[in-house]
């Protein structure tokens, strides 16, 4: 296709509009990490500086020292690493039971898992609260745990659902003929065939795990189990704004997601294309 | 059956006995603790005779238009400058992926820090550039106000949308455009006849989505406005939140957030629809 | 209750998937742990020393934990809200004035007058104990009081041979006068939230309008008054006439905050803690602040608002008794002296307060403002005229609605509150 006439030009284009773009995307990046090496009378000059007058880590130093940073990413770590293999795990068996079997209320499970898209979840918070209360949970990781699996349990089974329907069951079948059960077939040959599902199901996982605000917010109580979106959220302080800090702490509070999306993005298109798209 | 069982389990108890919960509660005038008065409908006729309720109503479909609509021309548009093979591409694809990871949280902090009207960078560059005489109040104006929690969504919401719209693009067979090329048709001519139509289960999944994320969004809107000034950015789910949480009607609030969910299922009812018919 | 059959088999669904993972918490045995919510433990410098109050209330009574619930002021009616909605409300937790009749209403709070000593209560300000009763029983043990005033930097004033006004015309010459080129006069607090909404009020008061008095058995709201049109009006044209830096109505606290440490901002209209705030984000700034009570508008009754904040025990607490202890020992003398040091707030005990302000005379402005301190009407929707008061303000300044008319909407509004909850 870029062998037309125009090809050439077409190329120009598409390389000026997609750098427009990344500047879009990248402007608010830079003034994030400007924002997070400034001291606190440079955060509040006027008119503002683009780059710091001068490059300090105080910020850096201060999340892990003043603030407890260091607790709070320990405890996203925990919270969102085992709600999104929990989430995950569900997912792929539902996911895999629906592509390949029918069953009577598969079609409602089917909306069902779309409902569950459709309620607006602030006022789960309360009944969310009174079922983490009566367990025992409240200000616990546990807590966390179980309420992000499950909100991303549905999604998820949509996703898996979608990438295991792509599999052809002359594989299953095959398996079955070699002597595996429908369990060995599913985890030793369906399961590998379809990391690239499992890896993009993840990423989604992770990132709305570790994104998660408003939940944590009321379900924690104590910094011992706080995760860190709650614990930037916590900067706006009321006496001030920590800009600096704050910045700083949204920069550290990337790294993870980088690194997780860093390993698993060159699945994430092949895993998207075969998950959810195929509606 | 046994493969479905966990996950619905799981989900059975998690959401929909909270979902219960919700429409429960949305029949009584209560505070949750000591007072559980048996209204019937009360509430929902409150709500629809309520002029502040469907003004957040209306603006909720102006927010989430706006949003859809951003997120799909800027999506959209990226994935097919995208859809080609090259190692600058592929750098362009990682690169615009980026504010996608980004908690919320950080999102509408960087946002109302970058929108700031006295330190913020954007007045800045705007007044560097003769663009603007005065600095804007970002947030302060309703319109601006609107553009400015539009401007953030849209922002973090564009790259999930421009992945799906890629990884269905990269769905389609490269012969179709071949066939299409040897017959002489131009770019226009096969946007038209082959990518739309073969883009089309993933556009609406997208829209679908989006829409529904949209019409419930919450954090970013609460954090940057929380639904001002004067009620301009009042999107539904602060009324919501506001009306449980800080005037302690948990019965209307659950009435306003069941019709919600009343009205994405009757969007999603039409996408199912249409999803079928263009099977 | 109704809703906790559901609840609790879901519970017990959960639990057993959850032994099976051999997740289960286990509670150990040791002192009693009295749980304490608080807004004090959020940030420095109130973390610092209300931890160190609870060390030493610990080595005193080495039976019992303190464990800190820390949350934002911002978000503390909520919270509490969602906890008494699970039955799981704190030992003790934070309560006030506009609170209170609220919480008093759900249930979760126990009334302390049997609870404490009466030597004890009459230790403290009886204007604050006073504001801390709901028809005759004490929700709450004021702690500290951060009376409103006008803040204003006593250099600046010095400077320009400006005196501190005592009229609202005074004020907006005097604001005019202050804004320069690299500084604006006057830091409105025009956000839709509390921390917007408890200034107009006490401000309106000034212009002689109350938002609710109580008129025998029955509340009226003074908000359709001429006088509650010029406070307004006020904001109107302190927005017009640019002394105020741009974005008012997304000022809240915090920003409002900002701009007096960086010297963005001449005067404000805020709490005694303020001084410690400002000063502690720009020491260069110490010893230049001042504060003179509202400006009044003719020849009114100056007004202020207490700000009061207290504790209060949950009327469901296995540990009343040990609650009652750390009240005492949070507000004894060495406590409520250390607190004020860190944190600028005034004590609630009299002996305290009287000594830190004679040790301090930077709060002589906000002591003399204390005295016109109004009682706030204890109603349990009082939070929600702080909204009507704001919404009505922000479309004055934004143009949407004149000044009048925004007095007469949320005199509609009131009244509406005021007949549901007859």
């Amino acid at each position: 296709m870029a062998s037309n006439v125009g090809g050439v030009a077409f190329r120009y284009f598409s390389y000026a509009v997609l750098s427009a773009a990344l500047v879009v995307v990248l402007l608010p990046l830079m003034w994030l990490i400007s924002t997070a090496f400034k001291d606190d009378t440079d955060l509040f000059s006027t008119p503002p500086s683009v780059f710091p007058e001068q490059f300090t880590f105080e910020s850096f130093l201060r999340i892990w020292t003043e603030y407890p940073f260091l607790q709070y990413f320990q405890n996203s770590i925990i919270v969102v690493l085992s709600a999104t293999i929990i989430a995950v795990g569900f997912a792929s068996f539902a996911g895999y039971g629906i592509a390949r079997f029918t069953f009577p209320g598969r079609g409602a499970f089917l909306l069902f898992l779309l409902m569950t898209q459709m309620f607006p979840s602030i006022l789960l918070l309360i009944p969310y609260y009174s079922i983490m209360q009566s367990l025992g949970l409240i200000n616990t990781l546990l807590a966390l745990i179980v309420t992000y699996s499950t909100f991303t349990i549905p999604l998820c089974t949509w996703m898996m659902w979608g990438f295991f329907k792509g599999i052809p069951v002359e594989l299953d079948e095959a398996a079955s003929i070699d002597g595996l059960g429908r369990l060995g077939a599913f985890v030793r040959i369906i399961l590998p065939l379809g990391l690239p599902g499992l890896a993009a199901t993840a990423i989604y996982a992770f990132i709305q795990g570790w994104n998660e605000y408003v939940f944590a917010l009321v379900l924690t109580q104590t910094d011992d189990v706080r995760p860190v979106s709650v614990g930037i959220g916590n900067l706006v302080g009321e006496d001030r704004i920590f800009w600096n800090d704050l910045m700083a702490a949204s920069l550290v509070a990337l790294i993870p997601m980088l690194l997780i999306f860093g390993f698993l993005q060159r699945h994430l298109i092949a895993g998207l294309t075969g998950g959810s798209v195929k509606g | 059956m046994a493969f479905v069982a966990p996950g619905a389990i799981f989900m059975g108890l998690l959401i929909a006995y909270p979902l219960g919960y919700g429409l429960y509660i949305s029949f009584f005038n209560t505070n949750l603790i000591n007072r559980w008065d048996f209204i019937g409908l009360a509430n929902y006729e409150a709500a629809v005779t309520s002029g502040a309720f469907l003004r957040s109503i209306g603006i909720t479909a102006i927010y989430t238009g706006l949003v859809v609509l951003g997120t799909h021309v800027v999506g959209l548009g990226l994935a097919l400058l995208l859809n080609r093979q090259g190692r600058a591409f592929s750098v362009f694809r990682v690169l615009l992926i980026l504010p996608w990871l980004f908690p919320e949280v950080v999102v509408a902090l960087l946002w109302s820090w970058i929108l700031n009207p006295v330190y913020g960078i954007l007045n800045h560059i705007l007044m560097s550039l003769n663009i603007v005489s005065q600095p804007l109040v970002w947030l302060e104006e309703s319109r601006l106000a609107l553009m400015g929690v539009v401007g953030a969504s849209v922002w973090t919401s564009f790259p999930l949308v421009m992945v799906l719209l890629l990884a269905g693009l990269q769905s389609i067979p490269a012969e179709l455009y071949e066939a299409a090329s040897i017959d002489g048709a131009g770019r226009i001519t096969s946007f038209i006849h082959i990518t739309l139509p073969g883009l089309a289960p993933v556009l609406v999944v997208t829209l679908i989505l989006q829409t529904v994320w949209s019409f419930k969004h919450f954090t970013i809107v609460w954090l940057m406005t929380a639904g001002g000034p004067v009620n301009a950015t009042n999107v539904v789910s602060i009324s919501i939140y506001r009306e449980a949480f800080q005037y302690f009607n948990f019965g209307q609030s659950a009435a306003y957030a069941t019709i919600v969910f009343i009205l994405c299922i009757i969007f999603a009812g039409f996408y199912w629809r249409f999803v079928r018919d263009g099977k | 209750m109704k809703y906790n059959r559901p609840a609790k088999l879901v519970a017990l669904g959960l639990a057993s998937g959850l032994l099976l993972s051999g997740c289960g918490a286990q509670a150990d045995e040791g002192p009693v742990v009295l749980r304490v919510m608080t807004t004090a433990t959020v940030q420095n410098p109130e973390a610092g020393v209300m931890e160190e109050i609870a060390e030493g209330f610990m080595e005193e009574h080495p039976d019992i934990e303190i464990e800190f619930l820390g949350t934002p002021m911002n978000e503390l009616y909520s919270e509490l809200t969602t906890m008494a909605t699970g039955g799981n409300v704190p030992d003790v937790f934070t309560n006030t004035p506009e609170f209170f009749a609220q919480a008093a209403d759900m249930g979760i709070v126990e009334p302390l007058d049997d609870l404490l000593d009466d030597d004890f209560i009459e230790a403290l300000d009886p204007n604050l104990v006073e504001q801390a009763r709901l028809d005759g029983s004490l929700q709450l043990v004021p702690h500290f009081s951060i009376p409103l005033a006008l803040l204003y930097r006593a250099d600046l004033f010095e400077e320009a041979g400006l005196e501190p006004p005592e009229t609202w015309d005074e004020f907006k010459e005097v604001a005019e006068e202050l804004t320069t080129d690299e500084r604006y006069g006057f830091a409105l607090v025009g956000s839709n939230d509390g921390s917007g909404g408890s200034r107009f009020l006490p401000i309106m008061r000034t212009f002689g309008a109350a938002e609710l008095r109580q008129d025998g058995d029955t509340w009226v709201t003074e908000f359709d008054t001429d006088e509650a049109a010029k406070a307004f009006q006020l904001y109107k044209d302190l927005v017009d006439s640019g002394v105020v830096p741009p974005g008012p109505l997304q000022t809240s606290y915090s920003e409002s905050m900002n701009y007096m440490a960086n010297d963005t901002t001449a005067m404000t209209v805020t709490g005694s803690h303020s001084m410690g705030a400002i000063v502690d984000q720009n020491p260069d700034l110490e010893g230049t602040l001042a504060a003179v009570p509202l400006p009044i508008d003719g020849d009114n009754e100056p007004v202020s608002a207490s700000g009061m904040l207290g504790m209060s025990v949950s009327s469901s607490s296995e540990y009343q008794e040990e609650a009652a202890l750390w009240i005492e020992y949070v507000l004894n003398y060495e406590s409520q002296v250390a607190w004020n040091e860190a944190t600028g707030r005034l004590p609630a005990r009299t002996d305290a307060a009287e000594d830190v302000v004679s040790d301090n005379p930077e709060f002589e402005g906000f002591l003399e403002a204390q005295q016109y301190v109004f009682t706030m009407p204890t109603v349990s929707y009082y939070e929600r005229l702080q909204t009507i008061a704001a919404e009505n303000y922000q479309a004055v300044i934004d143009g949407q609605k004149t000044a009048e008319e925004a007095a007469q909407d949320a005199a509609d509004a009131t009244q509406q509150l005021i007949d549901s909850n007859e």
